[in-house]
């Protein structure tokens, strides 16, 4: 049986495709772990809790604990904008590894099952959790440059994790997000995963709804985020602005205008604190 | 929709907001998008009717 966490590293391509021939290690991901599409996903958290996830996911008993035991974990408080909380699905054949890898001419990110380079490195950045520790389910290719020190923060951090949880096969899995940032401590930017016209692979666009075009069909929620309330101990002042934005958020007609009226509150806010 | 915050939010709040230190602001914020937006959302490719058939 392999060891899920001698995978918290990145490995060679000769590597990776050796782990894709190991059957212990594709069973433990795709037989129970990881659905084939993200509506199954989504639908296995609902069966699993009795309820599908709201927006915050505050529903689900387990991405609270999970969301506690990350603050309880992390020395420093910023690595965790690093992580989500995610439904692990995949989009493609369970044969072979699904890569990411940086477009940098066309500014986006493509997922699926790209050509794997024997001698080039992969770190793995989306796990499910188990017995043996925590077990990759996507990579990262090198065109996609993670901060060392940071990506170690985290992988410590979702060891830790795995270990505390005292259910193991949860259909909850955690992801570090690096899109679109030089450092995992920075601001979260939200992307969207769409299909591409090659089926091998789908593409991860910068931004908000409103810039992304085609929208008329389903979305699927399969990430969710995780900080904890533990986190925030707002004050009584704080708590009023919150609420005060919040109000004026759910006045927005639809989706489209809360992404816009956070997204500007956002530029207002923390470009000036840059 | 670049004027929407003009419109929607009150110079009061603004201020308000943009007077907090860095990491409260960024807390607030991060609050008010956990319970607004998805965190992240990919197309139901076989509801889309896209790459039907590939697996």
């Amino acid at each position: 049986m392999f060891q899920g966490n001698t995978l918290l590293n990145p490995i060679t391509g000769v590597e990776l495709n050796s782990l894709f021939n190991n059957v212990d290690f594709v069973q433990s991901i795709y037989t129970t772990r990881v659905s084939p599409d993200p509506s199954l996903a989504v639908e296995r958290i609902a069966r699993f809790y009795g309820v599908k996830p709201s927006v915050s996911g505050d529903n689900v008993s387990d991405m609270i604990t999970i969301r506690e035991k990350l603050v309880e974990i992390a020395s420093d408080a910023s690595i965790l904008y690093a992580f989500a909380l995610t439904a692990p699905h995949t989009h493609w054949p369970v044969g072979k590894p699904v890569i990411y890898s940086f477009i940098s001419n066309k500014d986006c990110y493509h997922i699926g099952h790209l050509t794997i380079k024997e001698d080039c490195f992969y770190t793995p950045t989306s796990f499910v959790f188990s017995e043996d520790g925590p077990i990759p389910y996507e990579w990262a290719d090198e065109t996609i440059v993670i901060d060392k020190h940071e990506l170690q923060q985290c992988y410590e951090i979702v060891h830790a994790i795995n270990s505390n949880l005292l259910i193991k096969e949860l259909p909850i899995g955690i992801a570090i997000d690096f899109r679109f940032r030089n450092s995992l401590k920075k601001w979260p930017q939200r992307s969207l995963e769409f299909p591409s016209s090659n089926p091998s692979h789908s593409v991860i666009q910068r931004g908000l709804v409103e810039n992304n075009v085609n929208l008329n069909t389903s979305m699927e929620q399969v990430s969710w985020h995780a900080l904890s309330e533990l986190l925030y101990s707002f004050s009584e002042p704080e708590k009023l602005l919150l609420t005060e934005l919040s109000a004026l958020v759910e006045k927005a007609n639809g989706v489209i205008e809360k992404e816009a009226i956070i997204s500007n509150l956002v530029d207002a806010i923390l470009s000036e604190k840059e | 929709m670049k004027n929407t915050l003009k419109t929607a939010i009150s110079n009061d709040v603004l201020k308000k907001v943009k007077e907090l230190p860095k990491d409260r602001a960024q807390l607030l914020l991060a609050k008010l998008i956990s319970q607004a937006l998805p965190n992240g959302s990919c197309k139901d490719w076989y509801c889309a009717g896209h790459n039907k058939g590939h697996k």
